[in-house]
């Protein structure tokens, strides 16, 4: 492969799979219908009792 | 190992056993003398060790079915931590010598075998693979049970993946004092050791994949995305740099088939991913476990959490030509290597940022707890030699900085100040609940172990900065006639306070550890029949 070629294919098919990768993570955490989820996967790891703290950060 | 197998499973572990005490017989056979042979006699004595203590309990009662399948399977976690334990102060014990070696050269022995080149790699393969890795592999049987809700997929596989791996760290070691070496750095082992470590690695990915698809969470857990790509990825690296072709099938000696300059590229292609998928993303899932479960608190952002896996995973792989600048490797390669590390610090902030932020509101607890407090230096030193790493990686700053001890300085502010001490705060808080108590034996001697290991990190970090900024600085001194001012020589004798800072820092941290191992000895020793309220309970496993 020729470094030409190489660059041609980074500049290319590299940036749209990464940048398009990149949008897909984010659309896909940071979708608003998937709050709850998110918060619930957080939590999971915790034991289920009130006494646990509050909410916080920005996911609350 | 007994209490936990069936009858079934106990004849199966005695025939692999017996297929490795058989291995080990036809490679020492057939290598006849030098490191393969004396490797294959250590397989032997250890397959035909394992047959006896399981032929020993063959016929003993199997455990009740219902029984065993209401627990988690928390034997391989145990003897993990103790092999972690009893590496940790091989490799940290071995690193304190080597660097007093640096100080007192002429106390070196009159052997090959304990030479400093060979003593060397000890300590590196001692404190990444058999510290690191069997923490590592400890904690992700344990994690992947309690974030799945269900107990490993078989019995059997995960003390393959155990016994398997050590035998490989053994391998290594005694290999590297016999002068067996293929010259990569943390790839020194020979071929057939590699070819092992590629079949214990792929029957733990099998395992691990095989205990996700019964979980009982509809959700993956973070921190097991974060094993995952540790162990996915380093089989990859592995394969890739250790391709090679053995001088002969029946001896050690093998000749790597990259050439050159791709040669290089591919080793710290491998090297760099090295702390990144084994120092760092394994380690990641470990504190997204352990933080929040013992601050009481959720992760602060989880999608930050998932936001910054992807980016340490795509960017890592790209940051590994930086170790190459002003080398034969084409410029914008290196230019590749610089841009994507520098890149690589905002996902790496953002995690040890998500941690640091979990534990704002609850300071009072890193205050008072110990072992939450290892977890909170390790976030710190997170942040600290990523940020590091990242200004390293720049050309200019990389002129100054690399082949001086600048270097040795940034890897230990990772190693002691970020891996160990979330090894630590893991061990700490898994042990007592492991073994059925409510807290550590001795509870005191944890705040002597924090103390003297972040007092040991800072004198180590703090020698190495400027030992290495000494040696950079004298490197590139020129007098009024355009020679340079300092010969060599010069620049070594300039060491000579910094290496003893250096060792008395390593001894401080290697105290610690020797309390952390004898605390632990002591706690197991004292088992209780505790159940911890805590643990989540197993979701109701179908019948088999």
């Amino acid at each position: 492969m020729s470094h030409e070629l190489l660059v041609y294919l980074a500049k290319t098919f590299g940036l749209i799979w990464m940048m398009g990768f990149f949008l897909i993570v984010v659309v896909r955490t940071y979708a608003p219908s998937r709050r709850a989820a998110m918060d619930r996967a957080a939590r999971s790891i915790l034991p289920d009792n009130p006494e646990t703290e509050d909410r916080h950060g920005p996911d609350a | 190992m007994r209490v936990s197998l069936t009858t079934n499973e106990r004849q199966v572990a005695i025939g692999l056993s017996f297929a490795l005490a058989l291995m080990g017989l036809i490679m020492a056979a057939a290598a006849r003398h030098g490191p393969m042979s004396v490797h294959g006699i250590m397989a032997m004595a250890l397959g035909l060790g394992l047959v006896f203590r399981l032929g020993g309990v063959l016929y003993e009662d199997p455990p009740a079915s219902p029984d065993r399948d209401g627990h988690y399977d928390d034997g391989p976690t145990r003897a993990g931590i103790t092999m972690a334990l009893i590496w940790g102060l091989i490799g940290m014990g071995v690193g304190v010598w080597v660097a007093a070696l640096l100080y007192w050269p002429e106390a070196t022995p009159p052997w090959a075998a304990t030479s400093f080149g060979r003593l060397r790699p000890v300590h590196t393969t001692g404190v990444i693979f058999g510290f690191g890795g069997n923490a590592l592999i400890a904690t992700s049987f344990y994690v992947l049970q309690r974030t799945s809700r269900t107990r490993l997929a078989d019995a059997l596989s995960p003390w393959v993946v155990l016994i398997g791996f050590n035998l490989f760290c053994a391998w290594a070691v005694t290999g590297y004092l016999m002068g067996e070496t293929q010259s990569k750095e943390y790839a020194e082992a020979e071929w057939y050791a590699d070819l092992w470590l590629v079949l214990v690695w792929i029957v733990y990915f099998v395992l691990y994949i095989r205990t996700l698809a019964r979980r009982a969470e509809p959700h993956i857990y973070v921190a097991n995305w974060y094993y995952m790509a540790f162990i996915l990825v380093v089989a990859m690296l592995h394969i890739v740099n250790n391709l090679a072709l053995p001088v002969s099938l029946l001896g050690a000696k093998s000749f790597t088939i990259w050439s050159g300059v791709q040669d290089a590229m591919i080793q710290w292609w491998y090297g760099h991913n090295a702390v990144a998928f084994f120092l760092t993303s394994g380690f990641l899932g470990m504190l997204y476990y352990f933080l929040p479960v013992r601050s009481g608190r959720p992760i602060w952002s989880y999608r930050l959490s998932i936001l910054s896996f992807w980016g340490i995973t795509f960017f890592y792989i790209w940051v590994g030509s930086h170790h190459l600048h002003y080398t034969a490797l084409p410029y914008w390669v290196q230019t590749l290597g610089m841009t994507f590390s520098v890149m690589l610090l905002v996902p790496s902030w953002a995690s040890a940022g998500n941690a640091l932020a979990t534990l704002n509101g609850a300071w009072h607890k890193v205050r008072d707890d110990a072992t939450l407090r290892f977890m909170f230096v390790a976030a710190v030193f997170y942040g600290l030699s990523t940020f590091e790493g990242s200004f390293l990686a720049i050309r200019p700053v990389n002129s100054l900085s690399h082949y001086t001890d600048w270097t040795i300085g940034h890897v230990h502010s990772g190693t002691l100040g970020w891996v160990a001490m979330i090894i630590f705060g893991a061990i700490y808080s898994l042990v007592p609940l492991l073994y059925g108590r409510e807290t550590m034996a001795w509870p005191r001697a944890v705040e002597w172990h924090f103390w003297l290991a972040v007092s040991g990190t800072l004198i180590y970090v703090v020698s190495m900065w400027n030992a290495g900024i000494t040696q950079g600085l004298m490197w590139r001194t020129y007098n009024p006639d355009g020679a340079l001012a300092y010969s060599f020589l010069d620049s070594v004798r300039a060491m000579a306070p910094f290496y003893l800072l250096r060792t008395i820092g390593g001894a401080l941290f290697l105290t610690g550890v020797v309390i952390c191992t004898l605390n632990c000895r002591a706690t197991m020793r004292s088992a209780g029949q505790r159940q911890d309220a805590r643990d989540r309970p197993l979701a109701p496993q179908p019948a088999e």
